[in-house]
């Protein structure tokens, strides 16, 4: 699925972490690509790898860390064999990051203006004044009312929705071809969920960056998703437009993640069906698919050996001994 | 007044909030330079809870729900009205009375990885409660956590284990055990699940539901997350700036919500299901919440009320100067809107969710 036109490639990306406890593979052997203009949605529970391949596609992996493998091609030149400078210069600017919590992410002492400034003067080279005026444009472009009378304050005296908005402001500052949202809504409330999903999908429209959504929440990604990459246990499970992902799900671990996210929408109890079981223990990885110990399907073989990704159909892959017929439609 | 220990129940209310109103007094300026001074976070709110039941109270940042949870775990005072515990004041509890009360009320959080002491081994900290109480001996108290470890779906070799061997979602189920261990009628749940995987969701909320029909266990959950809240409670209060906006049957409220920011934040759950080729607008709500500092006139909702804007000048201005009382609109349930009645007439039942 290497596709001619993509702005991103990563190959064979394998990182881990070396502990006293020994090694903790964390990226094991992922591969995939986004388009220019086009929405990639990383889709994992908590200890998938999705953050750390997010971290290791932009060069954030330091010791005990490793990216032991692999290559991530932005715009055919691989970030991996970079200097740390050329990693510095391309983190933030060209490749634009928005994090889950904003509280964390801005300094807390420095004026929104200050944080601003700073990042549109190292990438852009802009003078003070100039940077300034950016700064308000970004911020008016991500909807941040009285945008100059902002620039004043500190991230403490903004609402969460707010902060969140001024991250993805920094973002855009700079130009950037691709943003990587890590969980870019998951400590606001409900309403201003909606609010930032709809912004991130009407910047992309509007400025056409390409933009990686990392999250948990299944629902965040049906909306806003061209494709959509399934990661468990530091694997890919299952790949493929968000449609045929949804519609007709491969892979048993998707179908139990659609369920288990439908099915609190639901008016009867007895309709919840959870997964049951928890994630692996990267201590204690089985040699075959990580997701075995909790598939209904799973057979001796499963246990054994993890199978390649294969191709079932246009535009969707799996990794899976026993994939779902293909009819098959989710239970929603 | 107060039920029966042999758990035959007349079905009185457990729980009572009567008309409280909290105020804090607050020394500062607003970002326009304007001195405020009194910062309403509850405004006569009333709700009930009764021996059994679940309630679930629904708000988003600035609701006064955080407010509310705080007074009824007696951690602040009520500037006005009060909370009835099984027919009595709890403002007026003595220490014996305060005792009592924290026996028979428990609370689970939203944080799992703040809310349990991570220098205190599982053991330790559920048998904690029954230490402070004065309640069995060692032995039986740590029997009694093991079984409740296993109830919720654990080891009973975890007890040996600390917070930090575990994961958010086992976390959370430590803390509902440990709430579980003196027996409590009524649990206080704050955000149970939002700081957890959806995956993970679906688990504890299984769990909830399953050990509240076990234990006749009543809930008062309070949540931003409306599925939360309809998935869990038999009835909602829904917040918005100190004020109940609608009250009554949570899956009534969820099929046909009876006040535009209750039906608003139900658009705002993101569908499941892929539409093709179309973006589905998530945001039907313009805007922030205010701060409780400078609440809009009349009807705080006004200024971003869908509804509003649909309506004639008239009508609108209404909403900017009068004050909508919470009324009885439709099979039970109030709504603090004053066309309330318009917005049901328009209403299908509502596109939440997967529907």
């Amino acid at each position: 699925m290497i596709e001619n036109g993509a702005i991103l490639e990563v190959k064979g990306l394998e990182t881990s972490f070396m502990t006293p406890d020994g090694e903790l593979p964390a990226v094991r052997d992922v591969s995939f690509s986004v388009r220019r203009g086009e929405c990639l949605g990383i889709v994992g529970e908590s200890g998938s790898g999705k953050s750390v391949t997010c971290l290791s596609i932009m060069g954030l992996i330091n010791a005990p860390g490793l990216v032991k493998q692999g290559e991530v091609l932005f715009q055919g030149k691989n970030v991996l064999a970079m200097s740390h400078s050329e990693q510095e210069d391309l983190r933030g600017g060209q490749i634009g990051m928005v994090f889950q919590d904003p509280l964390s992410s801005l300094n807390p002492v420095w004026s929104i203006e200050r944080q601003m400034s700073d990042v549109i003067t190292r990438h852009l080279g802009y003078s003070r004044k100039d940077a300034r005026s950016r700064a308000i444009e970004s911020l008016r472009q991500v909807g941040v009312p009285a945008p100059a009378e902002r620039l004043k304050q500190y991230p403490f005296q903004l609402s969460g929705g707010l902060r969140q908005r001024v991250m993805i402001a920094i973002a855009l500052s700079c130009d950037p071809q691709l943003i990587i949202a890590d969980e870019p809504t998951t400590a606001l409330d409900v309403s201003i969920q909606a609010q930032i999903l709809d912004l991130l999908d009407g910047l992309k429209r509007e400025i056409g960056f390409s933009l990686i959504l990392v999250t948990h929440d299944l629902s965040v990604v049906a909306n806003l998703a061209d494709h959509v990459l399934v990661m468990y246990g530091g694997k890919v499970m299952e790949m493929g437009s968000t449609e045929k992902i949804f519609e007709n799900p491969l892979c048993p671990y998707t179908m139990a993640l659609i369920d288990s996210a439908t099915s609190i929408d639901t008016d009867r109890p007895e309709d919840l069906r959870p997964i049951e079981g928890g994630p692996p223990d990267p201590r204690n990885l089985p040699p075959g698919c990580p997701f075995a110990p909790r598939c209904p399907q799973a057979t001796p073989e499963c246990y054994e050996k993890m199978p390649d990704l294969r191709v079932e159909d246009e535009d969707h892959a799996v990794a899976c001994e026993h994939p779902l017929p293909h009819t098959h439609q989710a239970n929603t | 007044m107060s039920g029966n220990h042999d758990g035959s129940l007349p079905r009185e209310d457990l729980l009572e909030v009567r008309n409280v109103t909290k105020d804090y007094v607050v020394k500062s300026r607003d970002l326009l330079r304007r001195q405020t001074n009194v910062l309403r976070a509850l405004d006569d709110v009333s709700l009930s809870l009764k021996a059994a039941n679940t309630l679930g109270v629904v708000g988003e940042s600035g609701s006064g729900k955080t407010t509310l949870a705080k007074i009824i775990a007696l951690l602040e005072t009520p500037t006005q009205g009060e909370v009835l515990f099984e027919g009595r004041k709890i403002t007026s509890f003595d220490q014996r009375g305060v005792k009592s009360f924290r026996r028979q009320v428990q609370f689970v959080f939203q944080d799992p990885y703040s809310s349990l002491p991570a220098r205190m081994s599982v053991a330790t900290l559920m048998a904690e409660p029954l230490a402070i109480h004065g309640i069995g001996t060692p032995r039986e108290r740590t029997e009694k956590a093991a079984e409740l470890l296993e109830r919720v779906g654990l080891d009973r070799a975890d007890l040996s284990r600390y917070p930090h061997n575990f994961s958010g979602g086992q976390r959370q189920r430590i803390s509902i055990a440990r709430a579980l261990m003196l027996q409590p009628r009524l649990l206080l749940c704050d955000e149970p699940v939002s700081a957890l995987d959806v995956s993970i969701q679906a688990q504890i909320l299984k769990l909830l539901l399953e050990l509240q029909q076990d234990f006749s266990l009543s809930y008062l959950v309070i949540s931003h997350d409306l599925r939360v809240v309809r998935f869990l409670c038999d009835d909602l209060a829904v917040m918005y700036l100190g004020r109940i906006v609608e009250q009554g049957n949570a899956r009534s409220a969820f099929a046909r919500p009876a006040h535009p920011y209750t039906a608003a934040l139900i658009k705002s759950i993101p569908p499941h299901s892929v539409v093709r080729n179309q973006r589905v607008e998530l945001s039907h709500l313009p805007g922030e919440v205010p701060s409780p500092l400078s609440r809009p006139s009349g009807c705080h909702f006004h200024p971003r009320c869908p509804l509003r804007a649909q309506l004639g000048k008239e009508d609108a201005a209404r909403c900017e100067h009068e004050r909508p009382a919470l009324r009885p609109v439709t099979n039970g349930r109030t709504s603090a809107c004053h066309f309330a009645e318009r917005l049901l007439e328009q209403e299908e039942p509502a596109q939440g969710g997967n529907r």
